[in-house]
């Protein structure tokens, strides 16, 4: 081979690989959305699918009524018991604003319309599915904890131990049948596993049965809702649309679809060390 | 033309002699490899909870630590050691070039140990190369497949430098090489071809061009990215990350040169191959980076101080006054006092080699203190005011392994310097 031909062959194969890389930067950049994310859309027929009136994709939202919460932790314990989730770990958490009209501020995952911890992870474990739901794949996740780290909610607990050394007590304990995606992917149930990142699913397992997630049955004053936004006669669209609502640290550009109602956003105000 | 020899002889020597130094160094750093192994084990069986790593918010704890400030230190090094290098050929630096190699090896070396701390912070190290499956799904992303793309082609560039500069100098001394080796010399030389010389400075001039230009765009860039573009922490987001990161990852680089040159030369006895005029230059460089690091401490803290937002002056807070004042105030205080040290030395013109080598020593330190300032803080206190402020003491399994990807390092570096020539020979003017 010839030094002219070798440039000439090496040119080409850098011409057709920067044009390989710049589609495929293209096209993730500009669709703004992962793979799997597009090929996910729900089996049709499906519980999930039927509560969706008139709207082929529903758009799910969770609505807390701040001024109802009695802060019972009803929703705390039903989480850990319906998901069997590990000693010290709450994917539905109750936190306690000292700068508000009320007292307590239950705290599922916010499933971001633009959510920081699908952007960030580098296998595409955590993505989001378009009616809403922003999952984990377990049997992907590298435990990186990135998306833990990118999340301004701090929604995500990672098994830093085997976790089935340390099951919450109740027999129903991650006795959870696993859930798998439409591409089979493990995103619910199953158990769970050292070393992986995990969060609120808001219980997708059951919103595909037809039901609502675990802490929304449970909760004693109906402070909880659960529904589809793309319904207007849904309960969740029908108290956003009538009340005032704030959504937690809104001017990230998160787009949370959890929206609080019945109080004033909680002052974020750290008191300064001196 | 510089006056400096590199003989055969000189060059030689570290390879056919063994001397009493290196071989307890050598012990001495098999020993604390084989802490770190057993403490990795540790984690490998009980996972990452014998670390002092615990989840952001209601766990009160941090998910990046340690680990992870030791990759940025890891990469900080390697990107300024290969542009010291490239520098040095690019501008024909001649009185460097004994630097040269050694600023590479350090490179390569600490990109492995860059990669070793990222796989040793992983949850599923088994998954690893998940990164590769699912590379172009989440290329368009994910800063972390940024930094990965970046570290591979780094290391990959750097290798390919150093191997294409050392070809001829191994042809030279093949005769006279240990013949134990040979496999690997033969390897390294593969396809040699009288008269080579001159297509390969070429290539590596091209090469070094390339790999400063990267420099400057990745260091200043991808790595710095991975927090600046957080906005979901307080004291992160923002431009002033990138030349920030860069000033660093000079500024440990140089300390790091310096400290593998001026060992070299008191144990081989090679002061008149790199004369102290070279490591005055180094150390005058190393004064003014560290005077811009300090100018952009400077401009972080007044930014949080004058008008900052709460959640940013919380973290500025931290450092200055607050909990975490006992580690960054001791930071500053080294820096400033680094800053008066060599500023001295520079203005009287005197130099001391054991104390420039000092100050590098501590500096490399305090720069890895310096990371973890970074990672730490804006977890420590979550935006969401609502959390707790949390707290991080790494445990001795943390201590142990990242001392045993030190060790790794750096006995990796005395092999190297056992096998292959560590200079290119100049013989006569």
């Amino acid at each position: 081979m010839s030094p002219v031909s070798r440039r000439n062959f090496i040119r080409y194969v850098a011409a057709v690989g920067a044009g390989v890389i710049s589609v495929k930067l293209g096209s993730s950049l500009m669709s703004g959305m992962r793979g799997s994310e597009r090929d996910s859309l729900l089996k049709p027929g499906s519980a999930m699918a039927a509560t969706s009136a008139g709207s082929p994709t529903p758009k799910y939202a969770y609505v807390v009524d701040v001024g109802t919460c009695i802060g019972c932790r009803k929703c705390v314990g039903a989480c850990k018991e319906e998901n069997g989730t590990p000693e010290g770990i709450f994917w539905m958490d109750l936190l306690y604003p000292t700068d508000a009209d009320y007292k307590y501020l239950p705290r599922p995952c916010m499933h971001c319309d633009n959510p920081p911890c699908t952007k960030v992870c580098p296998v595409n474990a955590r993505y989001k599915r378009r009616e809403g739901f922003v999952l984990t794949d377990f049997k992907r996740c590298i435990g990186c904890r990135y998306c833990q780290v990118a999340c301004p909610y701090g929604v995500n607990y990672f098994n830093w131990k085997n976790p089935r050394s340390s099951q919450a007590g109740s027999s129903s304990s991650g006795s959870l049948a696993e859930y798998r995606d439409l591409d089979g992917r493990l995103t619910a149930g199953g158990g769970h596993f050292t070393g992986v990142i995990e969060k609120c699913t808001w219980c997708i397992h059951r919103i595909e049965k037809g039901k609502v997630p675990a802490c929304v049955e449970i909760c004693p004053v109906k402070a909880l809702h659960f529904g589809d936004l793309n319904d207007p006669n849904s309960e969740v669209s029908q108290i956003i649309s009538k009340n005032k609502y704030f959504r937690l640290l809104e001017e990230l550009g998160t787009e949370p679809r959890v929206f609080y109602t019945g109080g004033y956003p909680p002052k974020l105000n750290r008191k300064t060390e001196k | 033309m510089s006056s400096y020899k590199v003989t055969a002889e000189k060059i030689l020597q570290p390879i056919l002699h063994t001397s009493k130094i290196f071989l307890v160094s050598a012990a001495v750093l098999l020993a604390l490899m084989a802490v770190g192994a057993y403490a990795y084990l540790t984690q490998l069986t009980q996972g990452l909870i014998v670390t002092g790593l615990r989840d952001w918010g209601m766990g009160g704890g941090i998910p990046w630590g340690a680990y992870i400030s030791t990759f940025v230190w890891y990469v900080g090094i390697a990107h300024g050691g290969i542009a010291i290098s490239a520098s040095i050929r690019i501008m024909k630096l001649d009185e460097y070039k004994p630097l040269a190699r050694m600023a590479e090896l350090l490179t390569i070396l600490s990109l492995t140990g860059a990669l070793i701390t990222i796989i040793v912070d992983s949850g599923r190290p088994d998954r690893i190369f998940n990164f590769v499956v699912y590379y172009l799904e989440t290329v368009g992303d994910s800063p972390l497949i940024w930094d990965f793309t970046v570290v591979l082609a780094y290391f990959v560039l750097s290798a390919i430098y150093l191997g294409m500069t050392m070809r001829e100098d191994v042809i030279k001394l093949m005769s006279r090489l240990p013949s134990k080796y040979k496999l690997l010399y033969r390897t390294v030389t593969f396809g040699h071809k009288e008269g080579e010389k001159e297509k390969v400075e070429q290539i590596a001039w091209w090469l070094a061009l390339s790999l400063v230009i990267l420099m400057a765009l990745l260091s200043g860039g991808v790595i710095p990215w991975i927090f600046g573009l957080m906005p979901s922490q307080a004291g992160w987001f923002g431009a002033v990350q990138g030349p920030y990161f860069l000033t660093g990852a000079l500024t440990s680089a140089v300390a790091g040169v310096i400290v593998v040159a001026a060992i070299a030369v008191k144990v081989f006895h090679w002061e008149d191959l790199i004369s102290e005029k070279v490591f005055k230059g180094l150390s005058k460089m190393l004064l003014i980076l560290t005077v811009i690091y300090l100018w952009f401490i400077l401009n972080e803290h007044i930014t949080a101080q004058y008008a900052g937002p709460t959640a940013e002056k919380a973290i500025s807070d931290a450092l200055l006054y607050g909990s975490l004042s006992t580690i960054f105030l001791p930071v500053l205080a080294i820096l400033i006092l680094s800053v008066i040290f060599l500023a001295i030395q520079t203005l009287r013109k005197a130099f001391s080699l054991k104390s420039t080598l000092a100050v590098s020593i501590i500096l490399l330190l305090t720069f890895w203190v310096k990371r973890l300032l970074i990672v730490m803080p804006s977890l420590l206190y979550p935006r969401l005011t609502l959390y707790p402020v949390g707290s991080y003491t790494p445990t001795w399994v943390e201590y142990t392994i990242i001392t045993a990807t030190v060790s790794f390092v750096a006995l990796a570096y005395m092999i190297f310097m056992k096998i292959f020539p560590i200079m290119e020979i100049k013989e006569g003017e």
